[in-house]
């Protein structure tokens, strides 16, 4: 009777174990594992990136045998690496990065219902040697740490960058002797490297000179990143054991030097710095923003159930080959404009001293992008105080070379800066890209299931440079791709 | 003659006074047999598995208790909030909801020794992931328990209480829950 007693309480636990169970989920073990899976790239392609192709900044033949200072920049450095807003300070001293350190915050996941979650408030500090090898330049990318979210549609995610840091950065100060340069020092996890932060720059955009968006309220910080994905956001369902959001930066050969002026210690510094290329949105000489041209792209798939494009590279040349969803407008993918007449045929040419010309831009082809007034100098040093006078006088040149004669009305006015805008905010960047050399095969992986319009480039990559309208030729359109399908194009 | 009356009198009322203390603690051993209802707070810390997600917080809970006709055992229903939070980003909301039974040790101190051992249901929330469910729970625990007066007890304890989800597919490890803490309760 007594054991008959014992079965029945332990059945009647069972028995409410499994009830308490009826399509329970292993949430402990959830908590512990993750299936959502963040991977960070510094490439324009999705998988199989061109490799390196940043000019040598020296032209090693001139270099001075006894003090080892370099006299001669190449062709390459001058004409694709260094910014034609550089005008200050000549000096041969810079050298290429070599080291890329970013500092992220947080990432947050926007939902459809406006909702934000968070999901991987960890600060996050990662370097990435410049090279070929190192994942985030190689196309494997970087996991990221996070946790899950609910399974729900997430049309954007939201990251916190902190710092954006290249090494290489010099600060100049003017002596009897010509430009003397030392190596400019920043904070980088909570420790000095010779580096600079360049994300303290960046802006969303360059807005029209009479808005009041001032580089603090305009500054990155959260970047937003769309994921237009078929469904317009990413689809999360934790039913599937693991989902991939893939988050590229353009990094990779599009890094550019710039330069900015200040009064270090009431001394005249000239600093020299490198940051991401202003293909899409032209920075002006004496410009301290450096707004709009932090590219990036997200997109997500579900491992098991993507197929892959492959082809061959017909195109003669070193192409960049993409696939947009099908019906998808190609010239959203591009600009207006076309590239500068003087790319170098051999970037490792000693510089000769010639004309750069820049490439264009949607910003330097609107003719009213009228330069902004200084702001008032209230200091003491004589020498701040003339520079002042002097950027006053320059912006009254440019305003009266532009008003009333490119720039003509207010509506003018108006309409060109509705043209720019237009123009930045509609171009996208391919979720789907890939590398291949001249008669070489390629391959798109890790396609989501749907129709794609492929297309390959029509000119080879070119450094700093993204394209232009008319620079993709389509090789097929309407390619189906199932899931698991290897589907051959054209 | 009046200081030895006086001394007398001293003495007889810490004589009264003793033999009241002795008197008292025969009628608490009673009033400790009777229906007993109280709450407890304390940290409440996770160990194994979640311990390397979630973090050490405190807790509180409320519990009923009833004697057997056996007075060294009793039947509880125990109840807490637990709200375990990290660093990041994980978050873990538990309220176990469990009965127990309580064995007293049958030696009459003037503080009380009491195991505990007992089963229920524990409601999970799992943030970020926005998960909810009830699991089955099994618990251990050790209280020791101060008597003070007719009515109220003073007690520390200790629980171990384990989440058990080895019934569900897929799952790789349970939950393990240490609560400690200091309880109040009365005697009713």
């Amino acid at each position: 009777m007594k054991a008959l007693k014992q079965a029945i309480v332990i059945i009647v636990i069972f028995a409410a174990a499994g009830v308490l169970g009826c399509g329970n989920k292993p949430l402990l073990t959830e908590m512990s594992t993750r299936k959502l899976i963040v991977i960070i790239k510094g490439t324009y392609e999705s998988n199989s990136p061109a490799p390196w192709s940043m000019p040598p900044a020296c032209y090693e033949a001139t270099r001075d045998p006894v003090t080892k200072k370099c006299v001669d920049y190449t062709m390459g450095h001058r004409a694709l690496v260094q910014d034609d807003s550089v005008n200050r300070c000549n000096a041969t001293d810079d050298v290429n990065p070599s080291l890329f350190m970013l500092d992220i915050a947080e990432v947050r996941l926007a939902d459809a219902q406006g909702g934000v979650h968070k999901f991987a408030n960890f600060r996050q500090n990662f370097s990435f040697t410049m090279d070929d090898a190192n994942p985030f330049f190689s196309g494997a990318g970087y996991v990221m740490d996070n946790d899950d979210v609910p399974s729900k549609l997430y049309p954007a995610v939201m990251l916190y960058v902190r710092k954006m840091l290249m090494d290489s950065a010099q600060k100049y100060v003017p002596q009897s002797e010509g430009w003397s340069g030392s190596a400019m020092w920043d904070v980088f996890a909570e420790k000095q490297y010779p580096c600079f932060n360049f994300n303290k720059m960046q802006i969303h955009s360059f807005y029209d000179t009479l808005r009041l968006e001032s580089s603090y309220f305009n500054s990155v910080f959260p970047l937003v990143v769309p994921i237009p994905d078929a469904a317009l956001g990413m689809i999360y369902n934790d039913t599937y054991p693991v989902t991939v959001l893939e988050i590229r930066f353009v990094i990779k050969n599009f890094v550019k030097k710039y330069e900015y002026q200040s009064y270090m210690n009431d001394v005249y510094t000239t600093v020299h710095y490198y940051a991401l290329s202003d293909w899409l949105q032209d920075i002006k000489k004496d410009e301290t923003d450096i707004g709009g041209n932090l590219l990036v792209v997200a997109r997500s798939y579900i491992p098991g159930l993507t197929g892959k494009i492959s082809g061959n590279n017909t195109s003669g040349h070193n192409a960049h080959i993409i696939a947009i969803p099908a019906g998808a407008d190609i010239t959203d993918y591009t600009i207006p404009g076309t590239a500068s007449t003087t790319i170098p045929a051999n970037p490792n040419d000693r510089y000769d001293g010639s004309a750069i010309d820049p490439p264009e831009s949607p910003r330097s082809s609107n003719p009213c992008d009228l330069s902004k007034r200084p702001s008032v100098y209230l200091g003491s040093n004589i020498n701040e105080a003339l520079d002042y006078y002097l950027k006053v006088e320059r912006y009254n040149h440019i305003w009266n070379q532009l008003v009333p004669t490119s720039c003509a009305s207010y509506d003018d006015y108006k309409a060109d800066w509705n043209t720019f805008r237009r123009e930045v905010k509609s171009y996208l960047l391919p979720q789907l890209a890939t590398y291949a050399p001249a008669g070489s095969p390629f391959s798109i992986e890790n396609v989501p299931a749907g129709t794609y319009d492929v297309y390959v480039a029509a000119t080879a990559p070119r450094y700093g440079y993204l394209y232009y309208d008319g620079e993709f030729n389509l090789v097929k359109a309407g390619v189906r791709v199932a899931a698991g399908a290897d589907v051959t194009v054209p | 003659m009046k200081k030895t009356i006086l001394l007398c009198a001293v003495a007889g009322i810490i004589l009264m006074m003793c033999r009241s203390d002795a008197y008292a603690y025969k009628e608490r051993k009673d009033y400790f047999s009777k229906p007993q209802i109280g709450g407890w707070f304390g940290p409440v810390t996770p160990f194994g598995e979640i311990s390397k997600r979630v973090e050490t917080n405190l807790g509180g809970g409320l519990f009923v208790r009833f004697t057997l006709p056996y007075r060294y055992l009793k039947i509880g229903v125990d109840s807490s909030y637990q709200q375990f939070k990290s660093k990041g980003v994980n978050e873990l909301q538990f309220i176990p909801l469990y009965g127990n039974l309580l064995f007293q040790i049958p030696v009459d101190f003037p503080v009380r020794f009491q195991f505990k051992g007992g089963a229920g249901a524990g409601y999970l929330n799992l943030k970020p992931d926005k998960l909810t469910q009830w699991d089955p729970i099994f618990m251990a625990g050790f209280e020791v328990s101060f008597p003070a007066g007719r009515i109220v007890n003073i007690g520390l304890r200790i629980d171990y209480i384990y989440i058990y989800e080895g019934y569900i597919k897929g799952s790789k490890h349970g939950g393990h829950v240490l609560n400690t803490g200091i309880q109040l309760y009365f005697n009713i």
